[in-house]
Parts: C-alpha cells; structure tokens; sequence
C-alpha cells in the first residue's frame, strides 16, 4: 500500500472519530425501542410519586416533629452508653448507612444496614419486614441490645431529665407521661417514634445521572454531556430491563428499584453469623419473611394497633399481607439500588464488598440455604455483566433533604 | 332477564367511578372486562381492573355476578389467585372478594402486582351446588 494512502486513511479514520465524540454515541447503539423508553419512563425519579400518607403515624407531615425527629435521630443519649445514635449507623454522607459489613452499635448486629433514603415510600421496614412503618421501626433499634439498647421507659427518663428533649416533646405531643404510667410510657415512646419517623420522610432520593438522561430522551433532546450515558452504561441499562437478559426488573423495580417485596435469591446469613452459630440456617433470622409477616402481625406498634393513629380499614397492608406461603421461606427484602455507590458493602449479610462482588453473585448463583432461590442462569456475558455494574453507578445522586437534615442539629454539635 | 342486566349495568357504573377516582389515570379502567367462567355458568364483569394494569399499586375493583342468562347471583362465595406466567410467583398479598351493596354486586380488595410481565388470574366461584371458575391474563407493566 501506497504511504501516502495510509496517511490519508489514518486522516479519514480520526475525522470519523472526531465525529464520533462529537455526536456521543446516541447514534452508535441502537435507539431506544418504544416499548423500552415506557420502561425507562417507571424508572425515573420523575415517576415517583409523593409517598403515601401514613395513616397510622398522625404527626408524620408535621413539621415540628420533623424538626424533633431530626435531634433524636443524631441523639447519642438515647443509647445505654450514651455513644450511640441512629445516625452512627445510618451517616448522611453515607447515603444513611455505614460502610460495614455488619452494624454496629452496643453490639454487633448480624445484618448490613440498610439506606433509608426514600424508606417513606418501604410498604415494610427491616430485612424481613416485620415491621410496617417507620416509626415502630425506629422503637425497634432503640430497644434493641445490639443498637441503642435502651428500654422505652428510661428513653422517657433521658427525655424527662433534658430540657431541650422535653420542652420539644411537650410542644407537640402534649404532657410526659408519669414514671412507672406503663399506658402512657408506651403512647409516649411511639411518639418518639413518630416525631423520628417524620424526619426520615423528608429524606429523599435527587436525580442522579440515569435520571437526566432519561428525562432528555423523553423529551427528545441531546442529553448534557455529562449525563449522557457512556456506551458501556447504555448496554448495561439495555441488560438490565431486558426481559431476555438481565431480568432484573422482575424485583428491581420503579423508580427506587424495587418491588417492595420479598425474595430469595440465595444469599446466605453473614459468615460471622456462620461461624458463631452452627445452626443458624434453623434460626428465626434466617427464615426470612415468613417469620417477619408473622412478628410485624403479632407487633403491639402495628397499624392496627392500640398506639397507631390508624381508623379501621385504613391498615390494607396488614389486612392484605400474604403468610405462610413456601415462596416466602428465606425471601428477603429487594433494596433500593440508588446510591449503591456510597453504600458498599452489599447485601443483608454484608459480605458482597464490591458492586463486582455482586455481580458475581448474580453469575454463579449460589443455592439457597433456606428454602429456594428464584434466580435462574442469565444468558449474559461476562462483558455485560461489567457493562451492568457500569450502569449501577450511574444511579448515584444527591439527596433531597432540606439541606440542616443532613448534618447532626446544632445542639448535638455543640455538646 | 333484562332486570337482571339492567341491575348489572347500575352496579358496575357506581362501582366503576368509585375506582377510577383511586386507581388514577395509569392504566385504562373505562372499559370493564367480561368473561364466561369456563363451564358456561357465570357471567362475570369487572370494573376498575385493565388489561394492562400498573405495578405496585394495591387496589382494588369492582366485579359482578350473573348466571348465564344474565341473573345476578348474590351470596357466592369468591376467591381471587394469580400467579406470574415465568416465574409462577404468586401474587404478593391476599386479596379478598366480599358482597357489595346489591345482589351480584362484589368488591375484590387488596390486589397487587409485583413483577412485571404476563399475569394470569383466576376466579373460583361456588354458588350452591354449582362451582365454576375462569382465568384470565393481565399484562403488568
Ligand atoms: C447499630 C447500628 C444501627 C443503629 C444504631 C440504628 N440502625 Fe437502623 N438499621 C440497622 C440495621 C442493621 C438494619 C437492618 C436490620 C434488619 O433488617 O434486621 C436497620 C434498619 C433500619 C431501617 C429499615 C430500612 C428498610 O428499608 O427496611 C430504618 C428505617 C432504620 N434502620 C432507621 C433507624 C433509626 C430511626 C434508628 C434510630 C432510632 C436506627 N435505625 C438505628 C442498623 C442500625
Ligand atoms: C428475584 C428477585 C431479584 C432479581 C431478579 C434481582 N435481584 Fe438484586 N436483589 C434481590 C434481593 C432480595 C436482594 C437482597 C438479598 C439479600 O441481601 O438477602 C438483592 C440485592 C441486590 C444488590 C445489592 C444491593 C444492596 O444494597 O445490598 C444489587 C446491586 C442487585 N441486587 C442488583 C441486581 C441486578 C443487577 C439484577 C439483574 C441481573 C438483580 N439484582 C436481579 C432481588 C432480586
């Protein structure tokens, strides 16, 4: 071949390659379908819509208990040793969880602490969700041994004893119940958890980069270049939705990625766990939700009873919920995928270090422990396997939150 | 006969605004779906429930009763099930059937989907000596 030719070939190949960084590469895969743009509409946070009242939490708009909530959650007080708030385990930089395998607070608890980024729009709250709203959630950590540990009556104490926590609390729910009035420590307690729950509606998920994207397809414009979505992204977004594919929709779901629901896909307990306990596969942890729907039944702080604010009728998750039903032996609840960026590691048990780690789950899908996995062999390769971790990340954004609810209040910072 | 279905139509119009107004615009519910239960004994109408239904949505439709020839039939006892077409997971609730206001009238409560994808549900039906049943599919999307 002729030099000169080759100079000239070399010249027309980077001009094409100019022309492709120019013209990202919308035009080098192929478009969007249709049917796939309706699917990519379900998954921006545009979709999303305000979250449910919570009939059984009458505070929940409040913003005076918001603000009260808000304290308490960066509240260390409220621990046996005073070192201890819901805000050690769920940091706001973070995205509310705690970069480590297994929580920790007095003890070490045998599960990774979920996000609770968007949590106001959870239908059920833990693992296995045997609780049905944030705020008997929030009484839940606070009396737990490996948590806060700290029984509801000196939570009362705590409150009593402080004046800033009491005159909050007496501004909004009205009188302190007497020491030792069992009726009304409960009332009282469920209000704490009430004025918490009302902060943590306010913490939500911001557009990340996925969501702009999407946004400028549907309206037919040439995303930014900072949030068009690298090759790699878009074939990872086309593995995850595709029904041939990645299947991932199938509980990753709407715009927080999840269903809401409960599966197994044969994770095991947390190696610590393994070690610690030979038995426990047989332990009520690992069950999954079968025993969580029976706990969050018996619950004395579920929306049907005596501490909710709920009317009768108005509690349809519970009147609805499915027990006792094999699919749900060793299932768990499907996470949000928001964020996993800032809260490695993974899974419930923690033991997935990386995003990669993850995938590798997904790969070799390892049998169930307890009860069944509903994974089967996905026909994708190695490369999109990458190509979906590449799209995970794009699902990182800042969260909305009036900016003084992601940092500890004042008066915590100052003590 | 035409009482039976005149009644029939009255049922499903109240019924219908009711879930329109809660199921939001998502998913068309203007149209109900008819359906002969597999045996030839009941004619069933529901209302409120589309073909292509939204996901994680819990709601609830309105579903009426007649004999084949158009006679509401009231006091039967009704039970809804669905399962995914791939996965064969099975609905994540229990939704209940229980009587409405008038004969053949009956509201279906506390339905959800889950996963996307091809439906199937079926309503089992029993009505003194008779038992039938029809399936049907929804597309979840
Ligand atoms: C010791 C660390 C720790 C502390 C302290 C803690 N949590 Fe958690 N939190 C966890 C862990 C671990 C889970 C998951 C436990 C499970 O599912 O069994 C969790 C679950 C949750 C969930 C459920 C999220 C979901 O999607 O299911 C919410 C909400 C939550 N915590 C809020 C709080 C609040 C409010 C407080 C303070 C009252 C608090 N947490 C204190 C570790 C902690
Ligand atoms: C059958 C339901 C199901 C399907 C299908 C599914 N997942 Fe999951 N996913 C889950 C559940 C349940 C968990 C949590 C399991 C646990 O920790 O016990 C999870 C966890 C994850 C996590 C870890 C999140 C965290 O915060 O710890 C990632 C990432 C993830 N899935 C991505 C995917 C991708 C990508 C696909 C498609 C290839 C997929 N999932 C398909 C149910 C599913």
């Amino acid at each position: 071949m002729q030099p000169l030719f080759l100079v000239a070939l070399a010249g027309l190949a980077l001009c094409a390659l100019d022309a492709a960084r120019a013209q990202p590469a919308r035009d080098a895969t192929p478009a969007w379908t249709a049917a796939e743009l309706d699917i990519l509409r379900t998954l921006t946070l545009s979709s999303l819509p305000r979250p449910a009242r919570d009939p059984s939490n009458k505070y929940a708009e409040d913003p005076r208990a918001a603000d009260f909530g808000h304290r308490l959650f960066f509240d260390t007080r409220l621990s046996a040793n005073s070192s201890v708030a819901c805000a050690t385990c769920h940091q706001p930089a973070r995205a509310f969880t705690d970069a480590r395998p297994l929580a920790v607070g007095i003890g070490v608890t045998p599960r990774n602490a979920p996000t609770i980024v968007g949590a106001a729009h959870n239908v059920w709250f833990f693992w296995d969700g045997r609780k049905d709203s944030l705020w008997s959630q929030a009484l839940a950590s606070i009396e737990s041994p490996l948590e806060h540990d700290m029984p509801r009556a000196r939570v009362l104490d705590v409150i009593r004893a402080n004046r800033d926590l009491g005159a909050d609390y007496v501004a909004i729910f009205g009188a302190l119940p007497a020491q030792g009035d069992r009726e009304g420590v409960n009332r009282a307690f469920a209000n704490i958890g009430k004025a918490i729950a009302a902060y943590e509606r306010r913490i939500m998920p911001g557009p990340a980069k996925f969501d702009r994207y999407v946004e400028a397809l549907l309206e037919d414009r040439r995303p930014a270049p900072q949030d068009d979505l690298t090759l790699d992204e878009r074939q990872g977004l086309r593995v995850f939705i595709s029904d041939q594919l990645g299947r991932c929709l199938r509980c990753h779901n709407g715009p927080l990625f999840t269903n809401q629901h409960f599966h197994n896909i044969g994770v095991a307990e947390p190696q610590r766990q393994e070690r610690a306990h030979a038995d426990v596969a047989q332990s009520i942890l690992a069950q999954g939700r079968i025993a969580g729907a029976e706990i969050v039944l018996a619950d004395e702080f579920n929306c049907t009873g005596k501490y909710s604010d709920a009317r009768p009728g108005e509690c349809a998750e519970l009147d609805f919920i499915r027990r006792d039903s094999p699919e749900l032996l060793g299932a768990f609840k499907v996470p949000t995928l928001r964020n996993l960026t800032r809260t490695a590691p993974y899974m419930r048990s923690g033991d997935r270090r990386t995003l990669e780690d993850v995938m590798w789950h997904y790969r070799t899908l390892p049998q169930a422990r307890v009860g069944k996995s509903e994974l089967n062999d996905l026909p994708i390769t190695a490369t999109e396997f990458d190509q979906l971790e590449a799209f995970l990340r794009t699902l990182e954004g800042q969260i909305d939150a009036p900016a003084l609810y992601l940092r500890p209040p004042i008066s915590a910072q100052a003590k | 006969m035409l009482l039976g279905l005149a009644a029939l139509v009255l049922v499903d119009k109240a019924a219908h605004g009711e879930d329109a107004r809660r199921n939001g615009a998502r998913g068309d519910h203007s149209a109900p779906i008819d359906l002969h239960s597999a045996a030839g004994r009941f004619r069933i109408r529901l209302a409120g429930l589309a073909r292509e239904e939204r996901l994680n949505h819990l709601h609830g439709f309105a579903l009426s009763l007649a004999t084949a020839d158009g006679q509401p039939v009231g006091g039967a006892s009704i039970v809804l099930r669905g399962k995914q077409r791939t996965a064969l997971n099975p609905l994540p609730t229990l939704p209940r059937v229980r009587p409405g206001p008038r004969p053949g009238a009956y509201r279906v409560e506390g339905l959800r989907f889950h996963v996307s994808g091809a439906w199937l549900l079926e309503i089992a039906i029993e009505f003194e000596q008779s038992r039938d049943h029809v399936a049907f599919d929804i597309d979840v999307k």
